[in-house]
């Protein structure tokens, strides 16, 4: 008898073992989250230690301090990401920081490490995140740092107001200047076609009409994603002299039943009637509609003015660009000016739980700057963040040059989908107003998000 | 006695594993799941107790409507294409005259080694409304019937859930071919003496034969269908709107987009107690008798 217990014994004794042990391992990393672990402040103060003079303490080890660091390592921005890192290496040689590139996810994995407790030190955020990580206590104040460096007289004025939340305080420093939306358009075959250049929405309307009537698509919209849609309603509503656009919902002002929004949606609804997009628009990338842009199968596309660089690369001199030819013929010369876009608290920011909390926050607040510059130099950037005149290296495009001369008298700008803070809102508007551009009637759209916006302010 | 008492032992030690494993992977996760349904909840800061909250504003939700239409449209396409069509090959390739059978067996299963992505992928090229295959066709063939396919309000479920079920139909196939094979012969040869015509004999014999294995492929097809989220998310990322979207579809845009994580664990527990209302039922009246040989 005990024989024949003792192995089916000593496995499940085996057993309760491993399970014991997996137990363990999960609460030992809930510790890790719940607070930083004890080494953290001794490393912190070594990291401090490491801008204290050379003669109090010994200078650290180059690379002895480790930062994971969460970014768009991806595309164009690899060399900007590069050139930023070795000009760190210069300024802060014991830190060595390692990129992990950031997931196109809506912002879930970063998420999850923060639902996980394991931030990496510095990431990416933008505005919404921000205000997430802020109530879950996530974010470190990067105040003090920010005072220390006077990273703030490095900032040129418009520049400036970016450094800073809403509630005074400082979660990340940005790095990258804001950026309008903007219709980019195929001069060639506006001409070739005998259309006109529009100017306001009954313009547009009719080039709409007209290039559609010649089998052109009139707008490559990439509606796969969900952000172009909402970016043009935007303009629309900016167009029509209200300058805060979808963004002042956003902010808690003002609701879907004034008469501005309803006229934003109508004017949506009568150019997709008039033959706005292919047919193939919501199954369209942000990469099929630049070949169909570049190939002239499409008048006009509609993206971020960051695009300027490549958009002149596929069609060169042909290229132009319009700011919003949503506005209303008699408001046309108040709202010009009004931008869609851009103007959003964003940069990166450094998680309240890393080991070395401290040169992490000076490190992503240079590195900001440093990244600042060099998005100038490789990119040829026309909207720099910077006091510091940074030359590009290949100089601007005449398109960009266009951009850098208007900015000037740019007067408002609202946001992206992407930097609105209430994420019920951004979700919902993102939603509905695809649901708008596939047909749906502007009085429904405006009776469903109605119902949606009273659910994103409970 | 003591045999029995050690037959207990080794029974329980060797399901100990399985089980554990699952109680952790499945069960835990599940109960949690109902649990945080009653919650107001982030996913990053202390949960707020509502009660039953996140359901009554589920009822009220037209995502939910429509997810839920959207998963049963699925359901139906998955049964019909993968049932349907899998029992009529199964019963050509299980035919001996039938020339090329290991040809055909081979080349019906080749979709289900493909991923996923790779699949939404051909689909999404063959459903492009401007010069895809389906609309090139209609061209060609001088008809006028060019469609959005997969964004259409009335064609864009179907259009994606045919794809799905395309896309498993091997598996199926394989399912009903294997049952098939291990029905007895002798009962064809005395159809055969009989007379019975070819469908007549699979009409009377095969089909009830399969109702097992139906039981489970119908489990299997009816989950995978109310489930699907893979699909929609590459080819049509739940959209225009909300008009491709399923409970599975709906709680990740509750969960990770929205950031209402005890709301999206609401529409995760229907989802729960819709399969398990369809596995209940399908249990209960399809294949009551076990059938043995």
């Amino acid at each position: 008898m005990y024989d024949k217990m003792k192995k089916p014994a000593t496995m499940l004794a085996l057993l309760s073992m491993v399970a014991l042990t997996l137990s363990a391992c999960g609460s030992g990393d809930k510790g890790n989250n719940a607070q930083p672990s004890a080494s953290a402040p001794a490393s912190a103060e070594a990291s401090a230690s490491g801008s204290a003079p050379a003669e109090e303490t010994k200078a650290p080890e180059p690379g002895s301090i480790k930062l994971k660091f969460y970014a768009q390592y991806s595309g164009v921005e690899i060399p900007v990401y590069d050139a930023a890192k070795e000009a760190m290496k210069q300024i802060m040689p014991e830190v060595d920081a390692e990129f992990e590139v950031a997931a196109q996810d809506d912002e879930q994995k970063i998420k999850t490490y923060a639902a996980a407790g394991s931030l990496p030190d510095i990431f990416f955020a933008s505005s919404g995140l921000i205000e997430t990580l802020k109530k879950a206590d996530n974010l470190y104040v990067m105040d003090d740092v920010v005072k220390e460096l006077n990273i703030e007289s490095l900032l040129n004025e418009s520049s400036k107001p970016m450094l800073w939340n809403k509630d005074g305080h400082s979660y990340s420093v940005p790095n990258v200047g804001q950026w309008a939306g903007v219709f980019y358009y195929n001069k060639d075959l506006f001409a070739e076609h005998n259309v006109k250049v529009p100017t306001n929405y009954d313009e547009l309307l009719e080039a709409v009409k007209a290039f559609s009537a010649k089998d052109i698509t009139p707008l490559a919209l990439f509606a796969k994603e969900k952000w172009p849609g909402v970016l043009m309603l935007d303009m629309a509503v900016v167009g029509s002299a209200e300058p805060g656009g979808l963004k002042r919902l956003d902010n808690g002002e003002g609701d879907f039943s004034e008469e501005v929004y309803l006229k934003g949606a109508q004017k949506i609804s009568e150019l997709v009637k008039a033959g706005l997009l292919s047919k193939n628009a919501f199954n369209t990338t942000a990469d099929d509609a630049a070949a169909q842009f570049k190939s002239g199968k499409a008048a006009m596309l509609l993206n971020g003015a960051w695009s300027m660089a490549f958009q002149y690369e596929n069609l060169g001199d042909k290229l132009d660009i319009l700011y919003n030819p949503l506005i209303d013929a008699d408001k046309a010369d108040q709202v010009q000016w009004n931008m869609s876009g851009g103007g959003f608290n964003q940069g990166f920011a450094v998680s309240k739980n890393s080991k070395n909390v401290e040169a992490a926050a000076k490190y992503a607040a240079l590195f900001s700057i440093e990244f600042a510059k060099q998005r100038v130099i490789q990119l040829a950037d026309p909207n720099s963040i910077l006091v510091e005149k940074v030359v590009p290296t290949n100089g601007l495009n005449p398109v960009q040059q266009k951009y850098a001369d208007d900015s000037a008298n740019f007067k408002s700008m609202t946001t992206f989908a992407w930097g609105y803070e209430n994420a019920k809102y951004k979700t919902s508007i993102e939603d509905n107003t695809q649901k708008l551009f596939a047909g749906q009637k502007p009085e429904d759209y405006i009776k469903d998000m109605t119902k949606a916006l009273e659910n994103a302010r409970k | 006695m003591t045999s029995k008492r050690s037959y207990n032992i080794a029974l329980l030690v060797f399901t100990l594993p399985t089980l554990l494993f699952f109680t952790v992977i499945v069960v835990y996760p599940i109960l949690q799941t109902f649990q945080k349904s009653f919650f107001d909840w982030d996913g990053l800061t202390p949960p707020t107790f509502i009660g039953f909250d996140n359901y009554v504003r589920l009822l009220d939700d037209s995502d939910f409507w429509v997810s839920l239409k959207n998963g049963l449209i699925f359901a139906l396409v998955l049964v019909v294409y993968q049932i349907g069509l899998g029992t009529l090959l199964a019963i050509a390739l299980s035919t001996k005259t039938l020339r090329g059978r290991k040809f055909f067996r081979t080349s019906y299963f080749v979709p289900v080694v493909l991923s996923g992505v790779v699949v939404s992928q051909l689909w999404i090229a063959i459903y492009n409304a401007d010069g895809g295959l389906i609309n090139s066709l209609f061209r060609l063939f001088g008809i006028q019937y060019e469609q959005a396919w997969l964004s259409g309000e009335h064609t864009s479920i179907w259009a994606i859930a045919f794809s799905g079920a395309w896309h498993h139909l091997g598996i199926q196939l394989v399912l009903i071919y294997t049952a098939i094979k291990s029905i007895p012969e002798q009962l064809y040869e005395a159809a055969t003496i009989d007379g019975a015509p070819f469908w007549k004999m699979h009409w009377k014999i095969t089909i009830p034969l399969l109702s097992e294995t139906y039981k489970f492929c119908l489990v299997i097809a009816i989950t995978g269908g109310l489930n699907a989220f893979q699909n929609m998310f590459v080819m049509t990322n739940g959209g225009p709107g909300n008009i491709s979207y399923t409970l599975t579809f709906m709680m990740y845009k509750a969960a990770f987009r929205s950031g209402e994580y005890g709301y999206g664990s609401a529409a995760a527990a229907v989802l729960v107690l819709e399969c398990l209302l369809f596995t209940i039922l399908i249990n209960k009246y399809i294949a009551r008798e076990k059938i043995s040989y």
